[in-house]
């Protein structure tokens, strides 16, 4: 019974996930699409004949009706088959996968040192001294609001330039490559993602052990005489499904903000891949990057909620 | 047992509103009301065009002759550069809010108040809406639509329809259930007087204290997007494209390069501060501390 309720929740969350990601693709197709000029022109430059550009543009199915052109191209995106990149002469899909990898380690990088940080910053919210909290407070409006390539450079200038702890660019070193290379290398962009990110979450658990602090449970656990670290426990297990519900909805701005961070570290991740085909314009590497980054962000969306779900009962009884 | 029933409507006290402010709030209002100020007053202030300036005078220091923040790249004045940026960033940053309230207001009210199909159908649109990065999305209008001020805010009003929407939606369909608009239904109020005077007004505040948060999320979007060349083309200032031009001297002249950096940082913790202050002096929280 309870399994069955929580099959369906999930076959309605992964409709709404189908539905969702076919916005996003149409979206993505049609903006690129209503791009102002000639793709063929672009991309031959304008030494090219027109017989040559009208050719490109059989070639691309350019000449046929939009709805058909975007059907195709969900059509061989479901195969795999993301495009032929112009400016780097070479199948996206080749492209974009390395540049997956660096942004997935830059996310989880980041991720982990948000789930600290948002462990840290709950628990001193919450602290009994009256000063920790107010500036705790502070800490946390700083965290939530600064922009995310501000702090990067706040952070490039204090501990890349000012006190050289970490290096000022790229995923790892020439000839290197290790994992401590890497994880040298991602420490302050993983870190500027990770600050609002991690106040968010940071703010859940207080709300968290604050409710559970104003209740008659933990001095009646302590009572039965639990110890402080099962009481600890205690504590911090409500506050999982609002924490990973934040931070599902937060990884839609990691993204956003891997778009200037990878940028200002040198990361050749998605994000600063797909600035640079902006400039470059390259517009199939445009659309398939975008179209990636958005796709990830609906996925990890409906991963945070199934597995909310499997945590929290009550979830999958209420609204799917 | 009966409780008495709430029959009228609550109002809202602008002064006491005001008082019940936090102090951190309320400073930040007076922060963000003097910022407004100057931007407005920045033609007949006694600062350097921000759009002229030499090269000879390229990267001076602060507190140089004539350039209390010093000079850019280009040798034009810093401080009118802020200036003049921050009155780019601003309109950037508030006016995309105006419109995403008013649309995302409507959005919810009908939602809010519709049946269910209808309900379920523009909520599940906002759904759809939300799970596109608002960066990526205002990205994607851009070049699209071409760089431009028009094309900024229309990208980021689009951003923000869908979360005020929801927060909209969450108000209304609390509200109906109330027992003063339960009162003016049996009463024989219509429906655009119920809209007018019981539901809309009530559900205001709680929205628009949101909105207010969301100017400083916003102009740090457009800030990026200047940073990265898609937010108003060069040589007009704006905060994002001041930060761009300056990042490379960020191992020349770090001070200088920071300016840009803090006014945005302050710019975007002002007006969630004030936003949130409203939003808990409405909901009456926010006495601790």
């Amino acid at each position: 019974m309870a399994h069955n309720r929580f099959l369906r929740f999930v076959g309605a969350r992964l409709l709404l996930t189908v539905l969702t990601a076919f916005f996003v693709a149409a979206v993505v197709f049609f903006a690129i699409r209503a791009i102002p000029g000639d793709p063929a022109l672009t991309i031959l430059g304008t030494d090219s004949t027109p017989e040559e550009r009208a050719e490109l543009r059989i070639v691309m199915g350019l000449d046929q009706s939009i709805l058909v052109q975007f059907f195709g191209w969900l059509g061989r995106l479901v195969t795999g088959d993301l495009g032929y990149s112009y400016s780097q002469g070479r199948p996206v899909a080749d492209i974009v996968g390395p540049a997956l990898e660096n942004t997935a380690m830059l996310g989880a990088a980041a991720t982990l040192i948000a789930v600290v940080l948002a462990l840290v910053m709950g628990n001193l919210a919450t602290s009994s001294i009256r000063w920790v909290r107010r500036v705790i407070d502070w800490v946390e409006a700083f965290f939530l609001s600064a922009p995310q390539y501000t702090v990067a450079l706040l952070l490039l200038l204090a501990f890349a330039v000012l006190l050289p702890l970490f290096p000022a660019g790229g995923i790892s070193s020439r000839g290197d490559g290790g994992f401590f290379d890497v994880a040298a290398h991602l420490v302050l962009p993983a870190t500027a993602l990770a600050l609002a990110p991690g106040a968010q979450m940071g703010r859940s658990l207080k709300t968290s052990i604050a409710t559970l602090q104003s209740t008659e449970l933990l001095p009646a656990l302590r009572a039965r005489g639990l110890s402080p670290w099962r009481l600890a426990v205690h504590a911090h297990h409500n506050a999982l499904p609002p924490m990973i519900t934040v931070l599902g909805i937060q990884v839609g701005s990691m993204l956003g903000g891997a778009l200037f961070v990878e940028n200002i570290f040198s990361i050749p991740g998605l994000g600063a891949l797909v600035v640079q085909s902006v400039s470059l314009r390259d517009y199939t590497l445009v659309q398939a990057v975008a179209l990636l980054i958005a796709v990830v962000f609906v996925v990890v969306l409906l991963l945070a909620d199934i597995l909310n779900a499997l945590l929290d009962p009550r979830i999958r009884v209420g609204r799917a | 047992m009966a409780t008495p029933l709430k029959t009228a409507a609550p109002r809202f006290q602008r002064r006491a509103l005001l008082s019940r402010l936090p102090l951190r709030s309320q400073v930040a209002l007076a922060l963000v009301a003097s910022v407004g100020l100057i931007v407005v007053l920045a033609p007949v202030l006694p600062i350097a065009d921000p759009l002229s300036g030499s090269l000879a005078e390229r990267l001076l220091p602060f507190f140089s002759d004539g350039h209390v923040l010093g000079t850019d790249s280009q040798g034009r004045d810093m401080l009118s550069r802020l200036v003049y940026g921050t009155r780019t960033s601003l309109i950037a940053g508030v006016v995309p809010i105006v419109i995403a309230t008013t649309l995302g207001l409507i959005i919810g009210t009908i939602a809010g108040l519709a049946g269910k199909v209808t309900n379920t159908i523009l909520m599940r649109a906002v759904d759809v809406m939300f799970a596109f990065p608002g960066v990526l999305l205002s990205l994607l209008l851009a070049i699209t639509l071409g760089v431009g001020l028009g094309t900024l805010i229309l990208a980021l009003t689009l951003v923000w329809i869908a979360p005020v929407a929801r927060i909209a939606e969450t108000e209304v369909t609390r509200i109906r259930e109330l027992d003063f608009v339960t009162v003016a239904r049996a009463s024989g109020a219509g429906l655009p007087s119920i809209l007018g005077r019981q539901i809309v007004p009530v559900a205001l505040p709680a929205v628009l204290a949101f909105s207010t948060s969301l100017v400083g999320a916003n102009i740090a979007i457009a800030g990026g997007l200047g940073f990265i060349g898609l937010g108003v083309p060069s040589p007009e200032p704006e905060l994002g494209s001041i930060l761009q031009e300056m990042q490379a001297a960020i191992y020349s002249d770090p001070g200088l390069a920071l300016a840009p950096v803090v006014v945005i940082i302050a710019l975007s913790m002002l007006f969630p501060l004030v936003g949130d202050g409203f939003r808990d002096a409405i909901s009456g929280r926010g006495q601790e501390s």
